[in-house]
């Protein structure tokens, strides 16, 4: 039997609607809806995503227009741009990457300056 | 070589898909699929919607209508329900069917048959498939039949025909399991009429 191959959607792919489930998909077309896939998205340089995103880890060439929640990782190639917000443990982004949004990663601060911090922000 | 499009096991689609490239389904999509080249409707892949393509092969499930520019294969794992429209359609014994076929007409000349960029769906070519990714090598074998495809199992699929077709009452002989079978499919409809036309006279 073979191997089940990863997901791929050419450039002249369009999708309309949900794409969600549990897989790795390399996206060098577009997605039109919503993403909620348990598993690595990349988003080739050809590829577009107009859609809230909530993946395990996303990888950036293209475009994303829409909020990113990843519950491991977002990474903002060269060349790549998320419009959108951006939730996930870990967010990098490339020289030559682009992102318009706030980037929202869980910051370990020391106890004596949290404590401080916390206050303020109460 | 150019990488095919996949939507693999575990993922699933609510909404259309589009594109002008060959497309593999072994997840599922709730909606409409057009493609411009060859649609592969894998063993583990569920359509629920119409599909255009230019050829389009279902090994696994389709609930919607098939268009083709070319031709349509049901492969025998296939487990269809809706109408296939092109102009060639093959329905492999073992296939579970149910809707029309509808051959687009070829003999008319002013529908011009598109020229075939594939082998017709039920030669067997022997090319060795090319050495490239797994998905490459799958639609391969989807769209040239290669001696990988799994053998069709004709004594089982020949027992459920009979099994659906028999009723419990009437137990028939092991011979008359193929009385019990479909019978063909009707004459070409051009035969007919000119049958009655010569009675008529």
């Amino acid at each position: 039997m073979q191997r089940s191959p990863v997901g791929y959607l050419g450039a002249s792919i369009v999708v309309r609607g949900a794409v969600s489930g549990i897989a790795d998909v390399r996206v060098d077309g577009k997605i039109e809806g919503d993403v909620a896939v348990e598993g690595l998205v990349e988003v080739g340089g050809t590829g577009v995503l107009v859609a809230p995103v909530r993946v395990e880890s996303l990888v950036v060439e293209g475009h994303v227009r829409g909020d990113v929640i990843a519950t491991d990782s977002v990474a903002v190639r060269n060349g790549g741009c998320i419009d959108g917000n951006v939730h996930a443990r870990r967010v990098s982004i490339d020289d030559g990457g682009e992102l318009h949004g706030r980037v929202d990663m869980d910051v370990e601060l020391p106890d004596s300056i949290r404590r401080r911090h916390d206050t303020e922000a109460s | 070589m150019k990488r095919v499009s996949v939507i693999p096991a575990g993922l699933r689609i609510a909404g259309d898909v589009e594109g002008s490239e060959d497309l593999l389904v072994l997840g599922a999509v709730e909606g409409g699929v057009r493609i411009a080249g060859s649609l592969v409707v894998e063993e583990s892949g569920v359509v629920h919607g119409d599909v255009e393509a230019r050829s389009l092969v279902v090994r696994g499930v389709l609930v919607g209508d098939g268009d083709a520019s070319e031709w349509i294969r049901v492969d025998a794992q296939a487990r269809m329900v809706g109408d296939v429209r092109a102009p060639r359609v093959s329905i492999v014994e073992g296939a579970r069917f149910r809707g029309r076929v509808i051959m687009t007409s070829t003999e008319s000349p002013s529908v011009a048959r598109v020229p075939r960029s594939v082998p017709p769906p039920t030669t067997s070519s022997r090319s060795t498939p090319p050495s490239s990714s797994d998905a490459e090598a799958m639609l391969r074998a989807a769209l040239h039949e290669e001696p990988s495809l799994a053998p069709i199992e004709p004594s089982a699929s020949a027992a459920s025909v009979t099994a659906t077709a028999t009723s419990p009452g009437t137990a028939r002989a092991p011979h008359g399991a193929h009385a019990a079978r479909r019978p063909p499919p009707p004459l070409v409809p051009a035969v007919r009429r000119q049958k009655v036309r010569r009675r008529d006279a």
